[in-house]
């Protein structure tokens, strides 16, 4: 029976002739191909925007932090519960360090900015004395491109957006201005100043970070700050993301309640109800994609079964059973989601490398567009539009990440749903009886 | 001889509002293998419907149908009752009733691709009936590229090409010119006679029911012999 299906549906799928498919098959790989493009966009994208935040904003912050609630700002026995907290998290932990981290006013020439210091220990360069290197998970140093340590002593690395700014270059003095010490009512918090050697520019792919913060070496900041050998916090990041809420349970079982141990997710409260929201919104839009795309298959053979119902009177006159009418029609849904889907996630993946590309070309049309309109026909003055603003989201390109895992399972569900919505409109034709189609066909 | 297809007492009626009229009404038949049956009669008479109950594509209200020993109404016992019209019969109807997508031979190869036939032995077997029929030509041509007589040819291919027990007829040139309606008879008569086929044809057409071994009228329902 096989040769049977496969000689029907290559016909019914293919109309005749030199035609590879006819344009009710068309139409029916549409409805899929669109419905599954669409979900591989907004799923690449949606990965990417988490991705990047977690590559972002999460590699540059520790997972964990702790600090002292007896005296706030300062961690004085900080090395002994590095032991304890490495000792207590084991594999789980990727690093446990010491930070400061504190905002300050930057000074270069006649300018003043305020900026966020963060002070954190950097291993020390085995191979050139008196220079460290940069840690495992550090932002991409975009100048000097190739710079693979820094001096020890008053230096900083600095975001390269803040560098635009205040127009700052690699071998730059500027002045970091913190508050020191303790608060006393005679003098208030006394300022303490240093002149700090800029060695490089640094790129996280977060404009709140590259336009704001300043790194320097922990001995540096302790300095700067008067903290003596005491830091403000631990910070603990972890291998894996996920583990944050265990590692949480393991740290209060060893830490004292005179600290205090906060995660990102309690750091960053908005942003993960916000991503939360994303999620319960992005599966309902996949849901309807779907949803969209099974009807397109409904509508489809339901529209082949009615301009083939003669054939099918036909054919059962002839001694197909109504189970082969239902598999060849189930068969069609199923190739026409088959097909539909393959196309349907190529060009999805296509679109979605090329996103980036397709907003900036947007971009150009409408303020090639307004400035003509603008300064031809109207005199007015057009203000540049940026469909994705550096200053507003929290990164500067479009962050895109096509992930198998999510791909894989949805093109299979999408191409065995496919098969199932054909089941309904299939299964009604395979109930046709052959004595009312010719009775119909003869009137 | 052996007993193809015999019927007993076969009664179909259909309710048309409080009354209820009998179409077909206690029809014994009898066929043997190798018989050329005709039966004859005025529209309404239920020719058509007795066919379509030979055929199993319309089921009786009461009697019996049994091909080579073995009843109807076991097929529908089972929910197999394509496996009757597979098994046993070939049929052709009075508009030909071709599947338009497809090509004169491909539609005669779909009988023997449903009965599980590789695709390049169904190929060579359809060639050859549509060989017999006088439609070596024109194999490759969709049947909105053949005439009604020719159509017409390419159902009866599609009707013998498996060999079936019994070939049902259903006016056959009822659409077909004089001309067309003589080849087709000629077709009929050789195919027949060559393959041995069991043939009933219903037909209003003398000329086909005289070719016929044996021949009956159907007058109310009732099956009668043909007046001499």
């Amino acid at each position: 029976m096989l040769n049977f299906y496969t000689f029907l549906m290559r016909r019914y799928l293919g109309g005749r002739g030199n035609q590879i498919f006819s344009m009710n098959a068309w139409l029916s790989f549409l409805g899929v191909f669109i419905g599954t493009s669409l979900l591989v966009i907004v799923l690449s994208v949606f990965n990417g925007f988490q991705q990047q935040i977690k590559s972002s904003i999460f590699k540059f912050d520790p997972h964990i932090t702790i600090e002292s609630t007896k005296k706030p700002g300062k961690v004085e026995d900080w090395r002994n519960w590095i032991i304890k907290i490495n000792t207590k998290l084991g594999n789980g932990a990727e690093s446990v360090s010491g930070m400061i981290q504190s905002p300050a006013l930057i000074r270069k020439d006649e300018q003043l900015d305020h900026v966020l210091i963060r002070g954190m220990e950097f291993p020390e360069d085995a191979k050139v004395k008196d220079k460290y290197t940069f840690p495992k998970e550090f932002p991409k140093v975009v100048e000097p491109a190739n710079l693979k340590n820094f001096p020890k002593g008053d230096y900083c690395l600095i975001g390269h957006e803040l560098a635009g700014i205040l127009d700052i270059h690699v071998g730059d003095l500027i002045q970091l201005i913190v508050p020191k010490g303790q608060f006393t009512a005679r003098v208030g918090v006394e300022p303490g100043m240093k002149t700090f050697t800029v060695s490089g520019f640094f790129s996280s792919g977060n404009y709140q970070y590259d336009s704001k913060v300043i790194l320097i070496s922990l001995p540096a900041a302790q300095s700067l700050y008067g903290a003596g050998d005491s830091v403000q916090q631990i910070a603990i990041k972890l291998k894996d993301f996920d583990a944050v809420k265990k590692s949480l349970i393991l740290l209060y079982e060893v830490l004292p309640y005179d600290y205090s141990i906060r995660s990102i997710e309690e750091e960053h409260r908005n942003l993960f109800a916000a991503l939360k929201w994303e999620k319960v919104i992005m599966t309902i839009i996949v849901f309807l994609f779907i949803i969209a795309a099974l009807v397109g298959v409904i509508v489809s053979t339901a529209n082949v079964i009615r301009s083939k119902k003669k054939d099918i009177g036909i054919l059962k006159s002839i001694g197909v059973s109504d189970q082969e009418i239902l598999i060849v029609f189930t068969l069609i849904g199923f190739i026409s989601g088959l097909i539909g889907t393959i196309l349907g996630v190529s060009f999805g993946i296509f679109l979605s490398m090329k996103l980036e590309l397709i907003i900036n070309g947007f971009e150009y049309v409408i303020n090639g567009v307004g400035q003509f309109y603008c300064d031809n026909l109207m005199s007015c003055f057009w203000s540049r539009v940026e469909l994705m603003p550096k200053d507003v989201y929290y990164f500067d390109h479009m962050p895109v990440s096509i992930d198998a895992r999510f791909l894989h399972p949805l093109s299979i569900l999408a191409i065995f749903l496919s098969g199932m919505a054909a089941l309904v409109p299939a299964w009604s034709a395979g109930k046709l009886q052959p004595i009312d189609i010719i009775r119909a066909s003869d009137t | 001889m052996s007993v193809v297809l015999k019927t007993e007492n076969l009664t179909k009626s259909y309710r048309d509002g409080e009354i209820t009229v009998d179409v077909i009404h206690n029809i014994n038949l009898e066929l043997q293998k190798g018989d050329f049956v005709s039966i004859q009669g005025a529209s309404g008479a239920g020719k058509s419907t007795l066919l379509s109950i030979l055929g199993a594509i319309l089921l009786p209200d009461s009697g019996t149908v049994t091909v080579n020993g073995k009843s109807l109404t076991q097929y529908k016992n089972e929910g197999r009752l394509h496996e009757y019209r597979k098994q046993h019969i070939g049929f052709i109807f009075q508009n030909h009733y071709l599947l338009p997508d497809f090509t004169a031979v491909e539609n005669v190869m779909m009988s023997l691709l449903i009965r599980g036939e590789k695709r390049n032995s169904a190929r060579e077997k359809s060639i050859e009936v549509l060989e017999k029929v006088g439609l070596k030509e024109r194999i490759n041509h969709y049947p909105s590229q053949l005439s009604g007589g020719e159509s017409q040819r390419v159902a009866v291919a599609r009707a013998v090409v498996h060999k079936p027990d019994i070939v049902l007829a259903d006016e056959p040139t009822g659409n077909l010119d004089s001309n067309n309606t003589q080849k087709f008879i000629r077709i009929l008569q050789d195919l027949q006679k060559t393959n041995q086929l069991t043939v009933l044809v219903v037909t209003h057409e003398a000329e086909l029911a005289a070719v016929a071994g044996r021949k009956y009228f159907m007058k109310d329902g009732k099956l009668l012999d043909a007046p001499h």
